[in-house]
């Protein structure tokens, strides 16, 4: 037919589109464009076009431009709004009106709610220093009133953790030193003096009894000397240093930090840069909407005073990029261009380019080019960036290549030293690789003892045993596996048994036991059989599962004392691994849109399972089903469950909810205190707490929780 | 299993916008706080696309707000506020375009220019490329292709508030999208 031959006129495609058409006109061109591609991609473009322009968002609903509306009101501005003969409105806005007015109340909701009051536990002994601003280099006097239980000592030890301006951020490479002995001075007083060395620019001190065994780290804040400068004002390498320090151990210090930065020194580009990391980190998106429009004016200043120079600093090129990411992405483009063409071997530059090759692999699936790429950019640049070498070793084990895993493992390990275990692990999946992944191994294995030059300042001595159980019982299974794996099976099944004579892992359990069965050890089989039918998450696991699983009978009566010691068991070994963790009071979550819930009156006097969870993470939405079976279980129990999503509550969170068949109980963190208060920054994440709302135990393991409920009920 | 713990209202959550209207009607400006951090989100929006400038989309909205109080002693409650509020907005919007079209001025955020040297993420900012196109249509043929096709008036209401023939609102719409296709590079 030649109907469907001849092109429509493009306004009759302008009105299709539109869904303006008379109904025969409709038919005949919808005929046409079943058959022509040319025409199909101008409706097709219109209707792109038409959703992309209506998404562009305007400028922010800044508090400064409240502020302006009410300078002009408080002044008597008059302005005649035009409001005759008002155009009815279009007819999808009436519809809509209901569904968008419910929107803007959550969004009000967010920006009405007070700031929260930043939280501190409270300290129990109280150590000043004198001066408390020192000078580089200056001598210090320290005054240390003990609580009563360090109190009537003959002496006490003062631990630090010293920063020069070059320490990265994080605190794992960092070693602690004894930076004075405390000496009795009467009435719960002791005193000591230290000398800063020259280079320090910040400190942390904890206080500890002779033999580590009580330490008083001021509520895990720790206590600090920041270098002043001759105008005595704390430096900016003091800053930075703090802020470095407090990466991963306070947030909201951390953020604190960065604002006093840009109150002192607000003529870096960094200065900003790291104030709204801190900003998006620490206040969300709620108070991003606000904050962005100063970021805006402030990067557009920064721009038009640095682009038109043609020589920067590989920093300013940098910052300026950090800067812009996520603020203007037209900005954003301009000073990657420029970082990548002025700057390529600096950090910022370097972690750019392995990023795109990153971004090259997961597009077109070709490892061995993107390893050349790596290997490449390695020559070019060498360990400029941390990322250059986690890409890297990512990029080898997608190529499965063991000489490439051998030359970046080393590379990592030179830069991230404390992560041996990892790469020793990858090694022993890989038969080539096996017999250096358990050579390392060992060498960890022998090395695990903490010296006390990397023990955590707020960690006692036997906190930090507990802590590297832990570690030598994850060596140990990876080690055994290994064994097990390159047939050496006794072997294997002795390290593995050493990694199950503590801890509580059912699934490790259950896999050695399956090993010892294959050796023939039936008696240490049921043994472990027991542990796993005692945990509640293995539900359903009765004599008749273990007789189907090794073959031999057992009776009745011996297999429940068997499980009921076994669950004594469970309650020992899970208690040893507990913590102590007091939350803040007054913690408040969106409960539905326009009402919020404090987190205490949801859990007081109840055993509680806090998750946390985000459907925008793949590993957390996979295991909400789980949750949800568990949260049935629980709640028959007796147990609060109160799970926190990251994001607002909303229609669209509602739908996702009855779509998924999720019933338990949802609660946005709208203030982020949760996050805080838990310091938590991930999802899936679960939390235990006993009766008294202490939290217990911390994983990212639901199938633990069962368990961990148990031990304390 | 009963919802857990009680559920504490929100104070200001409750108060609908016919409460929160009534209020600023009273003289109580702590409603129009409440309703400028309901309504003014979406009213940028609006402000900007017909624009195309963030500082005309400001001054706009600010408009609105501070011409609030005394206007809502005419507004008479049929339908709904938002919606008022939509067009108020978008007339002030179309106002400001004419007040501009004399005095000549181009929006400040259309002379953005690409850097010559970043050719290697072409077509990855979308928003960029869109927003330099939308810059290059005259206020006339933006108007309506904003009205119909992000507002969703028709032609007969655009040609209403515009002062311009229902048919002309169509050609205008046409040439919009053409020009746009042009700028945009959609051969097809």
């Amino acid at each position: 037919m030649i109907e469907g031959w001849i092109h429509p006129a493009e306004r009759a495609l302008t009105r299709f589109a539109t869904g303006e058409l008379e109904e025969t006109a409709r038919a005949r061109l919808a005929r046409h464009l079943a058959r022509c591609a040319r025409c199909r991609g101008r409706v097709a473009f219109q209707r792109d076009l038409k959703a992309a322009v209506g998404a562009l968002q305007g400028p922010p609903a800044s508090a400064a431009l409240l502020a302006r509306i009410h300078d002009r009101l408080s002044r008597e501005e008059r302005v005649i709004l035009p409001v005759a003969d008002a155009v009815a409105l279009p007819t999808w806005w009436r519809q809509r009106a209901a569904v968008a007015a419910l929107v803007a109340a959550g969004a009000a909701l967010w920006f009405l709610w007070p700031t929260a009051p930043l939280t501190a536990g409270d300290s129990l002994g109280e150590l000043t220093f004198s001066p408390a601003a020192p000078r580089a280099g200056e001598a210090v006097q320290v005054a240390y009133r003990a609580p009563t239980t360090l109190a009537g000592r003959d002496r006490l030890v003062l631990r630090a953790r010293y920063r020069t301006p070059r320490d990265e951020s994080y605190n794992s490479g960092l070693r602690q030193i004894v930076a004075a002995e405390l000496r009795p001075a009467g009435d719960r007083v002791f005193r000591a003096s230290l000398r800063l060395p020259d280079s320090v620019v910040y400190a942390v001190f904890a206080v500890e009894d002779a033999a580590g065994r009580i330490v008083d780290g001021n509520a895990h804040r720790l206590w600090e000397l920041i270098v002043h400068g001759r105008d005595g004002r704390p430096t900016l390498d003091a800053l930075e240093q703090r802020q470095h320090d407090l990466m991963g151990r306070n947030w909201e210090q951390g953020y604190e930090t960065a604002r006093q930065i840009a109150a002192l020194y607000p003529d870096r580009v960094a200065t900003w840069s790291q104030l709204l990391f801190y900003e998006k980190n620490v206040l969300g998106a709620s108070h991003m909407d606000s904050a962005l429009a100063g970021h805006r004016a402030r990067l557009k200043a920064f721009h038009d005073k640095l682009a038109p120079r043609a020589s920067l600093s590989a920093d300013d090129l940098g910052y300026m990029f950090w800067y812009a990411l996520g603020v203007d992405s037209l900005l954003e483009r301009y000073w990657k261009a420029r970082l990548a063409r002025e700057a390529p071997r600096s950090p910022f530059a370097a972690q750019n380019r392995a990023g795109d090759i990153w971004f090259r692999l997961w597009r077109d699936k070709d490892s061995l080019r993107a390893l050349a790429d790596m290997d490449r950019l390695w020559d070019d640049v060498g360990p400029a960036h941390g990322n250059v070498v986690n890409l890297g070793w990512r990029v080898a084990q997608v190529a499965r290549d063991s000489a490439a895993l051998l030359r970046w493992a080393s590379r990592y390990l030179s830069m991230n030293r404390g992560d041996s275990l990892w790469i020793a692990t990858v090694f022993t999946g890989y038969p080539t690789l096996r017999s250096e992944g358990m050579r390392l191994l060992r060498q960890q294995l022998r090395g695990l003892e903490t010296p006390n030059s990397t023990r955590a300042l707020e960690r006692t001595v036997d906190e930090q045993r507990v802590v590297d159980a832990a570690s030598a019982r994850q060596i140990l299974v990876a080690l055994g596996d290994a064994l097990v794996a390159n047939r050496q099976t006794t072997a294997g099944l002795d390290t593995l048994n050493l990694a199950v004579r503590e801890g509580w892992d059912v699934a490790l359990f259950r896999r050695v036991a399956q090993i010892q069965l294959s050796t023939g050890d039936t008696a240490g089989a049921v043994r472990l059989l027991g542990l796993v039918a005692a945990d509640p998450a293995t539900e359903g696991w009765s004599r008749d599962s273990v007789r189907r699983f090794t073959g031999t009978s057992i009776d009745s009566a011996a297999w429940e004392r068997l499980v009921q010691e076994s669950r004594g068991e469970m309650r020992r070994r899970l208690l040893d691994l507990a913590t102590r963790r007091h939350l803040p009071p007054d913690v408040r979550l969106e409960a539905a849109v326009g009402s919020a819930a404090r987190f205490d009156t949801l859990t007081r006097g109840r055993v509680t399972v806090v998750a946390f969870w985000s459907r925008y993470c793949g590993p957390s939405k996979d295991e909400l089903p789980a949750l949800e079976r568990m949260t049935a279980r629980l709640q028959r129990q007796g147990v609060a469950v109160v799970t926190i999503t990251d994001e607002r509550i909303s229609d669209d969170l509602r739908r996702f909810l009855t779509e998924q068949k999720l019933t338990f109980p949802v609660y946005a963190d709208a203030w982020r205190e949760a996050s805080r208060a838990f310091s938590q920054w991930g999802t899936p994440a679960y939390f235990v707490l006993d009766a008294d709302g202490v939290v217990r135990f911390q994983y990212r393991d639901l199938d633990r929780v069962p368990a961990e409920v148990a031990a304390l009920q | 299993m009963p919802a857990l713990g009680p559920r504490i209202p929100f104070d200001s959550e409750r108060l609908d916008d016919a409460t929160l209207v009534e209020r600023l009607r009273n003289g109580d400006l702590r409603a129009l706080d409440d309703l400028f951090h309901r309504h003014a989100h979406s009213l940028l929006g609006v402000a900007y696309r017909l624009t195309g400038s963030a500082a005309d989309a400001e001054d706009v909205v600010q408009d609105v707000f501070v011409g609030l109080p005394v206007a809502l002693r005419r507004y008479a409650e049929r339908g709904s506020f938002a919606g008022w509020l939509r067009t108020v907005t978008v007339r002030l919007a179309l106002d400001r375009m004419r007040r501009r079209e004399r005095r000549r001025e181009i929006p400040l955020d259309s002379t953005v220019e690409r850097d010559a040297g970043d050719s290697s993420a072409a077509g990855a900012d979308v928003r960029w490329e869109l927003e330099r196109a939308l810059a290059t249509l005259p206020d006339a043929l933006r108007a309506v292709f904003m009205l119909k096709e992000v507002e969703g008036y028709s032609h007969a209401e655009i040609g209403q508030m515009l002062g311009i023939r229902r048919g002309t609102s169509e050609v205008r719409l046409h040439r919009a999208i053409r020009t746009l296709r042009r700028v945009l590079g959609d051969q097809g």
